[in-house]
């Protein structure tokens, strides 16, 4: 087997990395939030033009077609440069969640529009604290009609359309709402990654079209270990790019007569880094694989790479500041965008025990122990 | 040697103490350290020698013999043993055993063992694990019975500290079987009872020198007045003597992570590679520094752990955390120190890796450290 990426795949990511090496900069970033920007419109609307958002819809709805791991290089890329465009929420997410459970019509009146960024959209699932377990959402969905509260919902103040998880006669359902309607409420959230801004989204008896293609508590875990999968590789990336930026910085300062990076001490960190950085990528691209096959073993490949990417993304995110020394701890640095987005990434789908126990209730021999399966959300 | 110049729980009286255990070791101890190890037991001269110098026991009183001094004595001892690299059970003797049988024994019982214990002429061991039956003590399955005014046990014992060699054992036995834990006593028995046989002298890891074994009970016929304390208390006092045996632990954990430590440094300084010593290198220097500053705030916990001890305060859970937190750190501090050893630590003949392999039971007997874990959360 080659698990090597193919050589579409590389050219892919050398696309990406070209145009956003050269448009996603952290002055880029600066700008964006003096403006009071909460994404980078320009950026997407030029991903869009170039086909990135709709890599893998299915080209009958507008987009090119691609795999799940052509959407995983595209991730990578965007969180090498901790990019400031809704890709997480509307490409993986809720396009994904139209896929798996819309209908024909829902998904041809949809997709089209994410796939080329005319529209964004976003997914509305948890409901406070509480999460999004099926006991956890009290939003209900009835005759068309939507009330409750979501939160905390990411570019919920961009976005124009939201999938939302919400109950509808008992039972997990999933729907279409319009943000722009008189029966919907956005709040802002105070949070501290800038970038990606995060909503209260209050519902009163707001127009709904729910998604009728598949059961909601069938899609859910798959769509969810599939979203893992993406934020594994953009995870990655935005690892790999602190990891670099700690090298430079290494090799440019100069202490007690020496490079900073001659020192064993910094050599030794970097290395661990590295070594994290590896090992999540790898796991991301087997849990790829299985998203793109429809593996069995989707659900501890997802949720190891999940596990796996959170570790080595946190441990470069802090490292790079350590390296850094004081200069790493001001906003003239650009470490905190990544220690921010790194917080940000590992609290969304559910931070480290959801995935946890999700690995631990599918290894394999445990899929007859009901209890296991059970205990975690679903 | 064991630098003390900075600790703070002991007097001038503990110093001179503690010299004397120095001397006693560098006569009994160091020129057999080996050869115990090979016979997989400490001998009865040895014992002999601390009893002869007053190690052994320090805190019974003097009508029993002892000198009636406080726990930090046993706690130099325990420091001396450790950090010179010996598992013999002589801390088992003096920070458990002598406690029980003084504590809870009759007047009898005390006078019949406890100065010959402090001689040691008597070897004492306590028997509470069984293959079924670890820190859950609730599942012992040792049963002793009353016929008239005897008990007749049954059942058998294993991983016992002293097991070849002990004298006298307190057999930890159900008396009440249907009453789960409170039916629990303590009893003694002595050696060449009928019916009382010792198994293997279990190979192990480490602790070579320590004679672990297996002891077994057919039909053993002992008169009721071999029942230490009141029937039925056992588990009441098991649990209370639980701090003084963790604290011993966690003591024994640090001095010999602290010899770890100085091994470590003495070997770096004099290795040299490409063209340096070892520790010329940042990584040995950092490592160094973070183990010293593990040591430096472990004695200072140690101390202050040891000074509620003497006062009666410390609890079992601030024990527990004790032996959690100091054994862990033996672990870690040891490894690196063999680490630093690069391949001669995996040689036998250094000492660090005797204690690498001593080290490793510390984090399980005394109960585990997940055990420690569920003693501290109820204190919570």
């Amino acid at each position: 087997m080659n698990f090597d990426l193919s050589d579409e795949q590389k050219m892919l990511a050398e696309q990406m990395r070209g145009l956003l090496g050269k448009r996603a900069t952290p002055q880029r970033l600066r700008s964006l939030i003096d403006a009071g920007q909460e994404w980078d419109e320009p950026l997407w609307r030029e991903l869009g033009e170039l086909g990135f958002l709709g890599a893998a819809v299915p080209d009958v709805y507008g987009g090119l077609g691609l795999s799940e791991l052509d959407l995983g290089v595209i991730s990578e890329e965007l969180g090498r440069v901790n990019a400031a465009v809704p890709f997480f929420s509307s490409v993986v997410l809720a396009a994904d969640a139209i896929g798996l459970a819309g209908t024909q019509a829902q998904k041809a009146r949809y997709l089209p529009g994410i796939a080329s960024g005319e529209t964004v959209a976003t997914f509305a699932y948890a409901e406070g604290s509480a999460g999004w377990s099926d006991p956890a959402v009290h939003a209900v969905l009835e005759d068309g009609r939507l009330t409750g509260t979501k939160s905390p919902v990411a570019d919920a103040g961009v976005a124009g359309l939201a999938v939302v998880l919400a109950k509808a006669g008992g039972r997990l359902a999933l729907a279409v709402v319009e943000l722009e309607q008189p029966g919907v409420l956005r709040t802002k959230l105070e949070s501290f990654d800038q970038l990606r801004a995060h909503y209260s989204l209050r519902f009163e008896n707001a127009a709904a079209t729910p998604l009728e293609g598949a059961a909601a508590a069938r899609v859910m875990p798959m769509l969810m270990d599939r979203a893992a999968v993406q934020a594994a590789f953009e995870g990655v990336g935005g690892a790999e790019a602190c990891l670099h930026m700690a090298r430079d910085y290494a090799a440019g300062r100069k202490i007690f007569g020496r490079s900073l990076d001659s020192y064993q001490a910094i050599k030794h960190k970097l290395a661990d880094i590295l070594v994290g950085v590896e090992l999540a990528r790898s796991s991301a691209y087997y849990a790829g694989w299985a998203a793109v096959t429809g593996a069995e073993d989707l659900p501890t490949s997802a949720s190891a790479a999940r596990l796996m990417a959170i570790d080595a993304f946190e441990r470069a995110a802090r490292e790079n500041i350590q390296v850094h020394g004081g200069i790493g701890y001001t906003f003239d640095a650009n470490c905190h965008f990544y220690y921010r987005r790194e917080r940000t990434l590992a609290l969304s789908l559910g931070g480290r025990e959801r995935w946890a126990d999700r690995l631990i209730a599918h290894m394999p021999g445990r899929q007859g122990q009901g209890n296991a399966r059970g205990r975690e959300a679903a | 040697m064991l630098d003390t110049s900075s600790r703070v729980a002991f007097d001038e009286d503990h110093a001179m103490f503690r010299e004397t255990v120095r001397k006693v070791f560098d006569r009994a101890l160091l020129p057999n350290l080996d050869r115990f190890e090979v016979e997989s037991s400490v001998d009865r001269p040895f014992w002999l020698a601390c009893g002869e110098a007053g190690l052994l026991c320090p805190t019974v009183k003097e009508e029993y013999g002892g000198l009636g001094l406080d726990f930090g004595y046993n706690a130099v001892v325990d420091e001396e043993l450790a950090y010179a690299g010996s598992s013999a059970g002589i801390t088992l003797q003096s920070d458990i055993v002598a406690e029980y049988i003084e504590r809870y024994g009759s007047k009898e019982q005390r006078e019949k063992y406890l100065p010959r214990m402090v001689t040691g002429e008597v070897i004492t061991a306590i028997a509470m694990t069984e293959p079924g039956a670890g820190s859950d003590l609730q599942g012992i399955r040792t049963t002793a019975k009353r016929d008239g005014n005897h008990y007749v046990i049954n059942g058998s014992k294993t991983y016992i500290t002293n097991g070849q060699l002990a004298d006298l054992v307190i057999v930890v036995a159900k008396t009440e079987p249907d009453l789960g834990a409170k039916g629990t006593s303590l009893i003694l028995v002595e050696r060449g009872v009928e019916g009382f046989e010792r198994g293997r002298n279990l190979d192990k890891i480490g602790q070579h020198s320590a004679d672990t074994s297996e002891l077994f009970f057919q039909d053993v016929r002992v008169p009721m007045t071999n029942c230490l304390g009141e029937e039925n208390k056992g588990f009441i006092y098991l649990m209370s003597q639980l701090p003084q045996e963790r604290l011993s632990i966690a003591i024994q954990a640090h001095a010999a992570a602290q010899r770890a430590f100085d091994e470590a440094v003495a070997f770096v300084k004099d290795r040299r590679a490409f063209g340096k010593t070892v520790f010329d290198f940042q990584n040995t220097k950092f490592t160094l520094a973070d183990l010293k500053t593990q040591l430096q705030i472990g004695w200072a916990h140690l101390d202050w752990a040891l000074q509620r001890h003497v006062q009666g305060k410390l609890t079992t859970a601030e024990a527990s955390a004790a032996k959690l937190w100091h054994t862990e750190m033996q672990g870690r501090v040891i490894d690196a120190a063999l680490q630093l050893h690069g391949g001669a630590g995996y040689m036998n003949e250094y000492m660090v890796a005797r204690l690498w392999r001593d080290a490793r039971v510390t984090r399980i007997f005394g109960g585990t450290s997940e055990i420690m874990k569920e003693v501290v959360s109820r204190s919570i």
